[in-house]
């Protein structure tokens, strides 16, 4: 196998054309591909519930012939393909139709309801990395070379603890404890700074621990690696080791599985938006669900989907800028 | 039994479209039946490549390569059948046994599947105990060692197994592959001579690929130098190391460090 | 007793173990009895006990309709964990395949499945649950389907990796070759050598399922009343947390437990399953190793040498509690501008020996000296004491060239940079200084276009030029010493030839002495003028490289390893002499060996006689 190696790293020299445009430019193509599966898997959702969407459009109550005339207005009549190239003209001209219940386009209700999403997420991010690298990196670097077992083992437990916490029970635990008991900060809404304090930190709690876990094992690989003896062998202050040395060779494992956190975090938003009453997406659409408004429920995850995606890409970007290596492997 | 193993003007690429790289460009060379072929070159020089289009584990993209009249290259059926009559020794001692199996196991699978290419039933499970007992003994090794796992043995051992489980299958070519570039000096030798023996022995061919000139010297009957996966000279041993007539083995020859 | 087992029993038998066997056999047992013991009890609705605070009679409380908090919770852990199961062994099982399928189909069906598969996992799979639940409709049994088809994806992605990874082993080629058709070897040896990751992933997942299945409940796209899982009572309970707090306190609790249990069953699987390379060093050792081994005896320092070792033992923790040497009280010297040549097979603790002088080694491995000094002034020789401080002596005078130089720059930083940091570290220079010396340096290495050359990364270099970077590194300041271990094992013979000129120029212009350590008596007797060997740990000769070319090595070792090296001019057709693997040359025991090495007809031929004879006399 080495050979082959050495092989395929020939291959990759003498390959014409920039190795770092060529990963783009397959990394859009699987991006384009995707929001193709994202966008006919929300045009099927449609198609595939039970029940009838032209009836739930015009009312339990309407007569047979309201609930025709709807299904003509809403293109339901048409063969299978005209609506689904209907669909991804409204996709592309964010026409996603109107929405049974409110009536309104539920374009509007995206560009409305999605910042408060997005700043949740964004935020509750932000907290995790800050909290998640230093931390986990400082704990690595304690517990190297089986030193320190104590602090292991608690640190391993209290971590796999709070790991298993889902963001949804942690809301309810941080409002049990700090809006009930002591009423520090607001139960619900999105007002003040304040308000802002719980649901961020219901999100983050799970994905923090979880980081911190991955920071610290990955500490521990970097430190075992060659280059690190390497470095260790031109004298250097632990400071400086761990800043120059360790620090560069974590960031692509640790953006890599950020990128996975954050879109487990978008989704999270979803349970965490029920329990804090927070005016985003993700109240909005377990409504939607149960009241069958399937334009807004095909909106918002597509929304869903399409912000993830994103989210991928750009961390795959990140880290071929970060560590250009992981772009001559894809290649 | 052996059978003469012909490339022909076989080139192997990697990728696609504009990013294609030739790891092997035209390589025409015969393995004769009997001889001990060394095939020289630096990392990269396509010989590992080549062999493992011969064994079906990379598909030539142009040329073909010929086990006597059968194409045994891009080959299905019959003829794939007849290609594991060229049969491969690895270069990694760790790796070239299944962890989760213990030596007979491994050795047994390269058996049965002999039988199954011959078109016969396959021993019983109590005679292909004793054969493969059989086989470890040839290797200078107890035949008690078929119970044990793959970890339990040293590097030097587990190549000895490789060459066992080769034979096994009753090849007309082995094509051994850096098989003791993985070793200690001090076994590289019963590695090699056992080698030697066998193949004397049981008459097949050997294509052994390796970047040791002084080993290829010892154990070869002709060598065949290969550079950027092309091939530069092939000749009989002494003739290609003691006269070389290309510049390249020239200066692959003054590089070994004498002692 | 298979080692499997023992290991099993060992875990099972560890604190985490048997909390973990607890926990596991409580939720099992709650699961089959609760709702045949409790059902009744926890469906009574008390309209007289509506939201009650804990009492003796219910405690935790009554729910909004009445009914007993704590028996509700018990009892809905029967439909919690089943189908959290049932979830997962479906998911479970379509990922495994899915994640097989490609490498057994192979070419376009085996892409095509793989760029699915990769799609499916950019959505995060509670998305996928809400959206599969919502075609689905909401339902238990819908739940379960939707969390089922969520986690294919992610299951299936990571099947394949570690298949894809375990099918470019040798053993899978060999089973090719053989002819095994692709279906089978995937099922004969892939599968088993990828269970113990996917059975331990199993266990995380289905916590994980666990957990989405309480998330859907909650939002009320799962169990709908009158049915109750843990994640319904939450649903039922958080609008109530005013009144009775208990109520989405219990249940969540239950989650978190229930949750808590599979992630130990994973990791007690983990433990159970892959052998441990880590050793736990006892206490008593831990502390043994600040201290040094060795008494110091400074007196018996050469002090005009650059360096000098005075009897260094190095030992490591072994399975017994006990220390086990690797180095066993060696003493040499290097006298100034010389080139020694270190040889020994691996595990002869020659690239140990370097590392101590180094100050590499690092915990659990415990070193020691009698004394040592480099450079004039004494060098501590302990684990980790020199490492990672600021040493400017060490940072100038001392340089290290390792084996692979691909693993030993690293891979995110550019080479030049690599090269100025010690200018930066120990010299005082600005950052500009530093990389107009590291581009001289690299220039004096002759890497060709060194401008350029200073700004790219490890992986555009070659493997020569890598090694030759390595070089400039230590060139920086000024060496009196280079420790160089094995510095061309990994390069082909035309570059190891290179690097070996190299490093005879560089001892030329600046009498730089060289400690080289290598594996190839060649190589080592082509640039040293002195050479150490080295056997199990100890020195066992101290040899001039002209006598050993010339055949005057005295310890039967040397002689016998000498025998095996071939050269150019070894006898063509003759059996190669090689060392059987019993064979023991500590002191006095060589002759011992002989005869039991002859009485092994394989051995006797493969060794030939008259090596061993000679060694041995």
């Amino acid at each position: 196998m080495a050979s082959t190696t050495t092989v395929l790293a020939l291959a990759a020299q003498q390959r014409r054309g920039n190795p770092w445009l060529r990963y783009l430019g397959r990394r859009a193509m699987y991006f384009v591909a995707s929001l193709v599966v994202l966008v006919t898997l929300a045009f099927l959702l449609v198609q595939l519930i039970p029940g009838d969407p032209a009836r739930a459009s015009a009312g339990e109550l309407a007569t047979p012939e309201a609930v025709e005339a709807r299904r003509i207005e809403l293109g339901l009549d048409q063969p299978l393909v005209v609506q689904y190239l209907r669909f991804w003209g409204g996709v592309l001209t964010g026409n996603l139709g109107d929405s049974f219940t409110s009536r309104t386009p539920v374009i509007d209700v995206l560009t409305t309801r999605a910042p408060a999403t997005l700043e949740l997420a964004l935020l509750a991010v932000a907290v995790v990395l800050v909290v998640a690298i230093p931390v986990g990196l400082a704990f690595g670097a304690l517990t190297r070379g089986q030193r320190r077992p104590g602090t292991e083992a608690g640190f391993t437990s209290i971590s796999a603890v709070v790991a298993v916490i889902p963001e949804f029970l942690a809301g309810i635990v941080l409002v049990y404890l700090f809006a009930v008991n002591v009423q520090w900060l607001p139960v619900a809404g999105r007002s003040d700074a304040a308000s802002y304090v719980l649901p961020v930190i219901a999100l983050a709690l799970g994905p923090t621990a979880a980081l911190t876990r991955i920071v610290r094992a990955e500490t521990h690989t970097v430190l075992e690696q060659d280059y690190i003896r390497t470095a260790r062998s031109r004298r250097m202050s632990a400071a400086r080791l761990y800043r120059r040395h360790v620090l560069p060779n974590l960031l692509t494992s640790t953006l890599t599985i950020s990128g996975l956190l954050l879109g487990g975090m978008i989704a999270g938003t979803v349970l965490v938006e029920n329990i804090f009453a927070w005016p985003g997406l993700g109240s909005t659409i377990v409504s939607s669900i149960q009241g069958q408004d399937f334009p807004l429920v095909q909106a918002i995850i597509l929304f869903y989907g399409a912000a993830v995606l994103l989210i991928n890409l750009v961390v795959d970007v990140i880290l071929i800028v970060v560590d250009p290596r992981t772009a001559l492997d894809a290649a | 039994m052996s059978m003469p193993l012909t490339f022909e003007t076989v080139t192997i690429t990697f990728g696609h479209g504009s990013s294609t790289f030739a790891a092997v460009r035209g390589v025409d060379l015969t393995v004769q039946p009997g001889e001990m072929l060394g095939l020289v070159g630096e990392s990269g020089s396509g010989k590992s490549t080549l062999a493992r289009a011969a064994v079906g584990l990379q598909e030539p993209s142009a040329g073909r390569i010929l086990l006597g009249d059968t194409v045994i290259s891009r080959a299905r059926g019959a003829a794939a059948r007849e290609r594991r009559r060229v049969q491969m020794i690895f270069q990694d001692p760790q790796s070239c046994f299944d962890p989760r199996r213990t030596i007979g196991q491994s050795i047994d699978e390269a058996l049965v599947q002999a039988a199954r290419r011959e078109g016969v039933a396959a021993a019983g499970a109590r005679a292909r105990r004793a054969e493969a007992g059989e086989l470890l003994q040839a290797v200078a090794l107890p035949a008690a060692m078929a119970d044990r796992m793959p970890t339990e043995l040293s590097g030097g051992q587990r190549q000895r197994v490789a060459v066992a489980r080769a034979i096994a299958a009753r090849p007309s070519v082995v094509l051994a592959d850096e098989i003791t570039s993985a070793l200690d000096v001090s076994v590289q030798g019963a590695v090699l001579n056992l080698l030697r023996d066998l193949q004397r022995e049981l008459g097949f061919s050997v294509l052994f690929i390796s970047h040791n000139l002084a080993v290829v010297r010892v154990v070869c009957d002709r060598v065949a130098v290969m550079r950027h996966g092309a091939l530069v000279e092939v000749g009989d041993t002494l003739q290609v190391l003691e006269q070389p007539s290309q510049a390249y083995t020239s200066e692959l020859i003054a590089a070994v460090p004498t002692l | 007793m298979s080692r499997t087992t023992r290991r099993v029993l060992a875990v099972l038998r560890s604190p985490v173990g048997i909390l973990a066997v607890v926990a596991c056999l409580t939720l099992a047992f709650l699961a089959i009895f609760a709702p045949i013991v409790w059902g009744a009890a926890a469906a009574v609705t008390d309209t007289e006990q509506l939201s009650q605070p804990p009492s003796a009679e219910h405690v935790f409380g009554t729910d909004g309709s009445g009914r007993d908090i704590l028996l509700r919770t018990l009892v809905a852990t029967r439909l919690s964990v089943v189908m959290a199961l049932t979830a997962t062994l479906a998911g479970v099982v379509c990922g495994v395949v899915l994640g097989l399928l490609p490498l057994m189909l192979g070419g376009r069906a085996g892409r095509l499945i793989v760029a699915a598969i990769n799609i499916g996992v950019a959505f995060p799979s509670l998305l996928l649950a809400i959206a599969f639940s919502v075609i689905l409709g909401q339902s238990g049994t819908a739940a379960t389907l939707a969390i089922a088809i969520a986690m294919i994806p992610s299951y299936g992605r990571l099947t394949h990796n570690l298949a894809a990874s375990v099918w470019g082993r040798d053993f899978v080629s060999a089973a090719r070759v053989l002819g095994v058709p692709d279906w089978r070897t995937v099922l004969r040896h892939v599968l088993p050598n990828v269970r113990d990751p996917l059975l331990v992933n199993a266990a995380i997942t289905a916590g994980t399922a666990l957990l989405a299945f309480a998330g859907l409940s909650f939002l009320g796209l799962g169990i709908q009343v009158p049915e109750y899982d843990w994640g319904r009572m939450l649903n039922e309970g958080v609008t109530r947390i005013f009144v009775t707090p208990a109520a989405a306190l219990v249940p969540g609790a239950a989650i978190i437990l229930a949750g808590l249990t599979f992630v130990l069953l994973g990791e007690v699987l983990g433990q159970a399953l892959t052998p441990s390379t880590r050793r736990r060093v006892p206490r008593a050792m831990r502390r043994a190793q600040r201290t040094s081994e060795a008494p110091a005896d400074a007196t018996a320092v050469d002090e005009d040498a650059v360096l000098s070792v005075r009897d260094l033992h190095v030992s490591a923790p072994g399975a017994d509690g006990q220390w086990q040497p690797l180095v066993h009280g060696i003493s040499f010297d290097v006298a100034r501008g010389e080139i020694v040549g270190v040889v020994g097979e691996s595990g002869s603790g020659k690239s140990v020996t370097l590392m101590a002088i180094a100050g590499l080694l690092d915990a659990p491995l415990r070193v020691g000296a009698a004394g040592a000094r480099f450079d004039g002034e004494p060098l501590a020789m302990t684990t980790d004491a020199r490492a990672s401080s600021v040493d400017h002596r060490l940072g100038q005078r001392l340089a290290i060239v390792f084996q692979d130089p691909m693993s030993s720059l690293n891979p995110a930083l550019s080479v030049g940079s690599q090269v100025a940091e010690p200018g930066i570290l120990h010299l005082g220079m600005s950052r500009s200084e530093a990389k107009a010396a590291a581009i001289e340096r690299l220039r004096a290495v002759r890497i060709p276009d060194a401008e350029r050359r200073y700004g790219q990364y490890p992986h555009e270099y070659s493997g020569g030029m890598r090694q030759r970077a390595m070089i400039a590194t230590g060139l920086m300041g000024t060496p009196a010493l280079i420790l160089a271990d094995e510095p061309t094992t990994a390069l082909d013979v035309t570059v190891q030839a290179e690097i070996l000129a190299q490093l005879r120029q560089v001892n030329e212009e600046h009498g730089t002495s060289i400690v080289l350590v290598s594996h190839d008596i060649a190589v080592v007797t082509s640039l040293c003028s002195r050479v150490l060997v080295m056997y199990r740990g100890r020195l066992v000769e101290d040899v001039r490289s002209s006598d050993l070319k010339a055949g005057r090595a005295t310890h039967p070792y040397t002689r016998a390893l000498l025998a095996t090296v071939p050269t150019m001019s070894t006898p063509r057709g003759e059996p190669m002499a090689s060392i059987p693997d019993d064979a023991d040359f500590t002191a006095g025991a060589a002759e011992v060996e002989v005869v039991r090495a002859a009485d092994d007809p394989a051995l006797v031929e493969t060794f030939g006689e008259t090596a061993l004879a000679e060694g041995a006399s």
